[in-house]
């Protein structure tokens, strides 16, 4: 017993650096979205559906663990979470016209699944009531997932006016949704109370990301046609967005996460990670930059 | 600016460049707007690594470079690819990012798209050709050829159905991705797993076929068929879903419903006992019925039975025979020339065991049986 216990010990931890080497040496692909436990790696997600742990080693950012999501899965957006203290992610992918959100472990082990007939455009979670928010990828809906209970996807409110739906933030401090449209160049806020959207931001080209500051008081968002990063004043709507970043490097940011201090940002064109300072500054990228 | 919806074509001005991509219209009640995004200036150097397709302006003032392995789908699923405009002569190119949006359903295909370039004062226009155009909602990929007859199907074997398909794809190369088949009317006529093999890809405007591999359950096919007696008409439907990708990027399709009506047809050993049975009844039901009295007299007027088999037993080869006559008859003259027994002013299929074994019965009764059955319906 105890022989096959050391074999199984043994064999795990070879599988475990064969997949942690190979991962340190893959690039990145094409990162469409990202996200950051509280206390655990960068996770970032790859349009052709690999998901890569990224940690900081002596400063510096290194894959450190990678898992593949079954082929023919566009990968669209990517949560991280604490669930009944396990840390998971949600994936969201889509398949054809139909969409997936996916619980995994970090390991990569497929935990549980719901479907979208109309596609996923984004996800966010609300770890307070357990509950997933899911933009639709080919309708204005916007649909809640309580995680806990096992529940399908529950319609939450429409909104109103938009054309295509991209990212989706919950905001704990007013209790509503905020909910990028890509093609009007848009943010709505949804009223999950009510039932009810409006338009909250404009002035942007194609906001890919949604992020708020730790203090909750700025909101971030990845603009991009614009090649940057803009943030707004929750507490001010109707002023104009300022410039947080546009590095020439920016070809089109497509996820945004807080690693520590600083704000990461995936580009999607540029095939890269960037770390900026709360000021806006670049302080490295991933892969390094030559 | 980077909106395309509104405008029905797409227009991007960024520092020196603009470039503007109209909107398509792949059918009257479907359109494709385009999205462009500029993403910089890059060297020469990043040009080298393309999978690139490379086209002149018209008054060959840019170089426009379409990079083929940037063909791919973003984070919502749109389509996207990578255009490099570069000034005749000059170092490096501008980048710019293409979405396509379309609307409405269709068929993707293969098709130029225009553009048109400003840049310092210079103005020009193009054409990219080959991009691949790729619907939200895809049309019709494949197409039944071929009649839409009843597919007859053997009972008592398993057997193979050839259904030719040809793809709808003219400039695109279709994968199968998956074929399912099911049961509209009578799920417990097949035994087992009804499924199919196919080729999983089908070149543009390509033939192939899907080779459907089926077993019936013979009890409850030829319960199913004894009520659908009609020669022209199906008794049960098979129902095959083709789930399939466009090449270049295209969406894997919802399923695609095609219909293939099958008949039942009995083996000869089915139809011979059919026939017997069918004359055994009838020649039963002849002797049961009173002898009316221009019967009786023609009977007792009769010559008297002679030779080695008593009378009875000559009457019942004799019916027999005739069932077996008739029967063939009607196959022969069903098959070559698709003829129909009418009985009764219905039609019949005579190559089915139901069919048949009426036939039989009528034959081997005589006009006693069918003077009787005419009088029943009468009432």
């Amino acid at each position: 017993m105890q022989k096959r216990l050391a074999q199984f010990f043994l064999s795990a931890l070879f599988i475990a650096s064969a997949q942690l080497s190979t991962a340190q040496k893959s690039e990145l692909g094409r990162p469409v979205a990202i996200d950051k436990l509280p206390s655990g790696s960068l996770y970032v997600l790859g349009a052709q559906g690999v998901v890569r742990a990224v940690d900081f080693q002596s400063g510096k950012a290194a894959i450190t663990g990678s898992f593949r999501l079954p082929p023919g899965w566009a990968g669209s957006d990517i949560v991280s979470a604490q669930v009944s203290g396990q840390n998971i992610l949600f994936i969201a992918v889509n398949y054809g016209l139909t969409g997936q959100v996916n619980m995994y472990s970090t390991t990569g082990n497929l935990i549980r699944s719901w479907t979208l007939r109309s596609g996923v455009a984004g996800i966010d979670y609300d770890a307070s009531d357990s509950t997933l928010f899911v933009a639709s990828g080919r309708t204005p809906e916007i649909f809640r997932i309580t995680v806990t209970n096992g529940s399908q996807p529950q319609f939450v409110a429409e909104a109103s006016g938009s054309q295509r739906l991209g990212p989706i933030l919950y905001d704990p401090n007013e209790q509503a949704l905020l909910v990028g449209d890509l093609v009007m160049g848009a943010i709505y806020k949804v009223d999950i109370t009510h039932h009810s959207s409006s338009l909250l931001f404009t002035e942007l080209t194609s906001p890919q990301a949604l992020k708020l500051s730790p203090d909750r008081a700025t909101l971030f968002v990845a603009d991009a046609g614009a090649r940057r990063i803009v943030s707004y004043s929750i507490a001010q709507p109707k002023a104009a967005p300022k410039v947080f970043a546009k590095l020439p490097q920016f070809r089109s940011p497509s996820g945004l996460a807080w690693a520590d201090d600083r704000l990461a940002v995936s580009d999607d064109g540029a095939r890269r990670l960037f770390f900026l300072s709360k000021t806006g500054s670049l302080e490295g990228t991933l892969p390094a930059t030559p | 600016m980077a909106v395309a919806g509104l405008l029905g074509q797409a227009s991007l001005c960024a520092g020196q460049m603009a470039i503007q991509v109209p909107s398509l219209q792949p059918t009257t009640t479907s359109s494709v707007n385009f999205t462009v995004q500029d993403w910089g200036p890059v060297t020469n150097s990043d040009l080298q690594h393309l999978s690139s397709q490379i086209f002149q302006s018209q008054q060959q003032l840019f170089n426009l470079d379409v990079d083929t392995g940037s063909f791919s789908r973003d984070k919502v699923n749109r389509f996207q690819f990578d255009l490099y405009v570069q000034k005749s002569g000059g170092s490096g190119a501008e980048h710019f990012h293409l979405y396509e949006d379309p609307v409405g359903v269709f068929v993707d295909y293969i098709a130029p798209i225009g553009i048109s370039i400003k840049s310092a004062g210079n103005v020009d226009s193009g054409s990219l050709t080959g991009i691949p155009i790729h619907a939200q909602y895809e049309g019709d990929v494949f197409s039944r050829t071929g009649k839409g007859d009843p597919i007859p199907v053997e009972l008592g074997t398993s057997s193979q159905i050839n259904i030719p398909i040809v793809s709808n794809l003219t400039n695109l190369q279709a994968s199968i991705n998956a074929v399912t088949i099911s049961s509209t009317t009578c799920t417990k006529c097949w035994q087992g797993q009804l499924t199919a093999t196919y080729d999983s890809t089908v070149q543009p405007s390509g033939a192939s076929a899907l080779i459907l591999t089926v077993q019936p359950n013979t009890l409850y096919a030829l319960y199913a068929s004894a009520f659908a007696v009609d020669p022209h008409k199906s008794q049960d439907i098979l129902t095959v879903y083709i789930t399939s990708t466009p090449g270049q990027g295209g969406l894997p399709s919802l399923p695609q419903k095609i219909e293939i009506p099958v008949r039942f047809s009995p083996s000869f050993l089915y139809l011979a006992s059919a026939v017997i049975l069918g004359s055994l009844i009838g020649f039963g039901i002849r002797r049961l019925i009173p002898a009316t009295a221009p019967d009786a007299a023609a009977g007792t007027a009769a010559a008297p039975a002679t030779g080695r088999f008593p009378r009875w037993a000559r009457d019942l080869i004799l019916s027999i025979a005739t069932a077996v006559i008739v029967e063939i008859f009607g196959l022969v003259l069903f098959n070559n020339t698709n003829t129909s027994v009418v009985f009764f002013g219905f039609s019949l299929d005579p190559s089915q065991v139901a069919p048949a074994f009426l036939v039989a019965i009528l034959v081997a009764g005589g006009p006693p049986v069918v003077s009787k059955i005419s009088e029943a319906i009468k009432v």
